[in-house]
């Protein structure tokens, strides 16, 4: 019996005088690192415009500032936080219950309708037209170190990406945004003032582009927007 | 006849048993006292198997303690503030904190793995705590080939049910084995 206790014993004291060996061997050989991104991507809740018409206009805001963990006095590691607003298709309520919500924001987003007029294509099931391109994000910019984007712009183009600065130590600590709404018009349906409608918020944008197909007429359109933080110092 | 008296000793009695048995009688050593004289030990020597087995045991043992040591271990939190339309973020990389978020919303903080060995790495993750039920993860349970790298998602929720001003915690533990 005490040959036994002895045995296990050291087998214990072997074990415990090889950790920190191990911890050697590990940091040279054994070279698997998993690390926190400081990447965090943030989808406010949605907003629901509810029913539009053709040429209206409508505002809604969306306030960015820093967590109550990250204005801690002990937290004084960064300070300034750089994002990004990032625009992408919006997947249907079924469609992200069936696949799951990552899988279904993933596909809508590498995927598009084979007929973007026709509002039976198989994109549409899963996935709703997209509000994107009508959708402007115009900074208050009381800091004066953010940028916006006009309504009726090509949501894919890089172009096409607001941008925001928050300080923690800044007089302003955090955005304000607007996002407005600047509601198409259908083909052959639209006003004479439609092209200055378009133009009127975003010179740059050819107004025959961002005309609605009639057969989307009394779809529910939808966008996701994501605030991504892409760096902090 | 020759009666052959065949008397069989009985060995029974207490004498006969002490000559067939002796018994150690305890010694004087001079003190006044008496010990008992050193007893034979049988050595029972171990097998072969018994080292074999015991070493088996000791190195499964580190192999467990290394992977238990190894392992990455984050806390997570989130904390549910009032109104819509309002986020608050926490980027920094201590932990999984995925800010102030109101009902409604949702937040995306990322792990990078990187396999820098010739070995696969079998991933698991597990969570723990009051987050655990709101965090939900991209990938998990997989083999990561030698020299290769990987990014999971972990996704919080913020439900129309979360209490206002609370702040749900809790654990991330990340495993690494090695998967030959």
């Amino acid at each position: 019996m005490k040959k036994k206790l002895l045995v296990g014993l050291v087998v214990i004291g072997v074990t415990l005088a090889s950790i920190p060996m191990f911890g050697a061997f590990e940091a040279h050989v054994i070279n698997v690192v998993a690390q926190i991104e400081n990447a965090l991507y943030v989808h406010p809740e949605s907003r629901n415009f509810g029913t539009v018409f053709p040429q209206e206009y409508q505002e809604m805001g969306i306030f960015v500032t820093f967590s109550e963990s990250f204005s801690a006095t002990e937290q004084d590691r960064v300070s300034i936080v750089d994002y990004i607003i990032k625009q992408k298709p919006k997947p249907r309520a079924e469609f992200k219950a069936q696949i799951g919500t990552d899988e279904a924001r993933r596909w809508c987003h590498d995927n598009s309708p084979a007929d973007p007029n026709d509002p039976n294509d198989a994109y549409y099931v899963n996935c709703y037209p997209s509000l994107c391109p009508y959708l402007s994000k115009t900074p208050l910019n009381f800091d004066g170190n953010d940028t916006g984007i006009p309504p009726f712009h090509d949501p894919f183009a890089t172009s096409s990406i607001a941008t925001g600065t928050i300080d923690k130590n800044g007089v302003v600590v955090g955005d304000n945004w607007i996002v407005d709404l600047a509601v198409p018009c259908f083909e052959n349906h639209c006003a004479q003032d439609w092209n200055d409608f378009v133009t009127g918020h975003n010179p740059d944008a050819d107004p025959e582009a961002y005309k609605l197909p009639i057969e989307l007429e009394h779809e529910v359109f939808g966008c996701d927007l994501w605030f991504e933080v892409t760096d902090i110092y | 006849m020759e009666e052959q008296n065949i008397k069989q000793e009985n060995t029974n009695t207490p004498a006969k048993q002490a000559e067939v048995y002796p018994v150690a009688q305890p010694e004087a050593d001079g003190t006044g006292e008496t010990k008992m004289p050193k007893e034979e030990k049988i050595k029972k020597r171990m097998s072969k198997w018994d080292k074999i087995l015991i070493a088996i045991f000791a190195v499964i043992l580190i192999f467990i303690l290394y992977i238990v040591l190894d392992a990455n271990k984050y806390s997570a939190m989130v904390h549910v503030v009032e109104g819509e339309g309002k986020v608050g973020i926490n980027p920094t990389t201590e932990a999984l904190d995925f800010g102030d978020l109101s009902r409604g919303t949702s937040a995306v903080r990322q792990v990078t793995i990187e396999n820098g060995t010739f070995v696969p790495m079998y991933i698991a993750v597990f969570k723990t705590g009051e987050i655990g039920g709101l965090m939900e993860i991209d990938d998990n349970f997989f083999t990561l080939r030698p020299r290769e790298d990987v990014q999971i998602d972990f996704s919080v929720y913020m439900p129309a049910s979360a209490e206002i001003d609370a702040t749900y915690k809790g654990r991330v533990f990340l495993f690494k084995i090695p998967w030959l």
